[in-house]
């Protein structure tokens, strides 16, 4: 019996160490942090509100947040407001939104302007919008998604649903 | 006995280190569209009936429902909903639970499509889809 005993220590361990672990990986389940290496990620060049081709490489340095959004997606809309102000105050070196609107250009162009956008807004009017999400790793295909890329190309959050301002700059 | 417990806390170890071993997998607790939203239609023989049940803290959009028969739009009277303010979409009607779509008489055969969407309550918004069905009279 003895000879057990620490034997039975050990997977006690293991198995809290193991259940603490997974707690604190899925304390927030709608988001993860996922180390893909550069390679691992898809990239994209979509033209912004004025016609001008925006990807992801061209803010060397910065980290990247891709948010996907629509204007007929309440929770999206709650969230471009403190977008706005994240893009003021870490945009100048630190950080870069780059807003990808699954929508009607129109439509998108018509709130863009009213809310003071201030960060490029890319439109895709067709399906592709939903494939480079998938690509990027959403599992449900709903809207918000958010996508956070560090300068060096790996993945510091992905989100489904709505995020929140302080999760944002927790992995800044 | 004892070699029972020492087996069972040996898996229960290897079975939550492998359940957190998880790095780099997106997970959420939403539910996937056709889980949140799951359509059903039925004939009684003279008038065919589009179901929806809605997984709780669901709804779906009055004002984003559709329907077609072989490609034709149907003129479909909806039940009354719950009243919803949207700032985009203004005063619409949004569903909770399930919800029950009878059709008219004579969309009775042919391919009838539905065209729906919705949200969570939690803050996720699914782009809209549609489902196809075959009817027979």
């Amino acid at each position: 019996m003895k000879t057990w005993i620490p034997l039975i220590l050990i997977a006690v361990a293991a198995a809290v160490g193991g259940f603490a672990l997974q707690r604190l990986l899925q304390a927030d389940t709608n988001t993860a942090s996922a180390p893909d290496g550069p390679t691992a990620l898809p990239t994209f060049s979509i033209p912004n509100l004025g016609g001008e081709p925006v990807t992801p490489d061209d803010f060397p340095g910065r980290t990247v947040l891709i948010n996907f959004w629509a204007t007929w997606c309440p929770p999206c809309r709650d969230e471009i407001p403190e977008l706005i102000e994240l893009q003021d105050q870490y945009g100048d070196e630190q950080l870069q939104i780059l807003g990808i609107a699954l929508d009607d250009r129109a439509r998108v162009a018509e709130y863009a302007a009213r809310m003071g956008m201030n960060y490029p807004v890319l439109v895709v009017e067709g399906a592709e919008g939903f494939d480079l999400m998938d690509a990027y790793g959403a599992q449900i295909g709903g809207l918000p998604f958010n996508v956070m890329i560090r300068p060096d190309g790996t993945v510091a959050m992905r989100h489904e649903g709505a995020v929140t301002r302080q999760e944002i700059e927790s992995r800044l | 006995m004892g070699s029972r417990l020492l087996l069972s806390l040996v898996l229960t170890a290897f079975g939550t280190l492998a359940s957190a071993n998880s790095f780099g997998t997106a997970t959420t607790n939403f539910l996937p569209a056709d889980e949140a939203f799951v359509p059903d239609v039925w004939s009684d023989g003279e008038q065919a009936t589009v179901s929806w049940r809605i997984a709780p803290g669901y709804y779906l959009y009055g004002h984003a429902l559709g329907f077609s028969i072989n490609g034709a739009e149907l003129t479909v009277g909806v039940p009354e909903g719950e009243p919803y303010h949207d700032e985009h979409f203004g005063d619409v009607s949004i569903y909770r639970d399930q919800l029950f779509v009878t059709l008219p008489a004579a969309a009775d055969r042919g391919t009838l499509t539905v065209r729906y969407q919705g949200c969570a309550d939690a803050g996720l918004c699914y782009p809209p889809m549609q489902r196809s069905f075959t009817l027979t009279p």
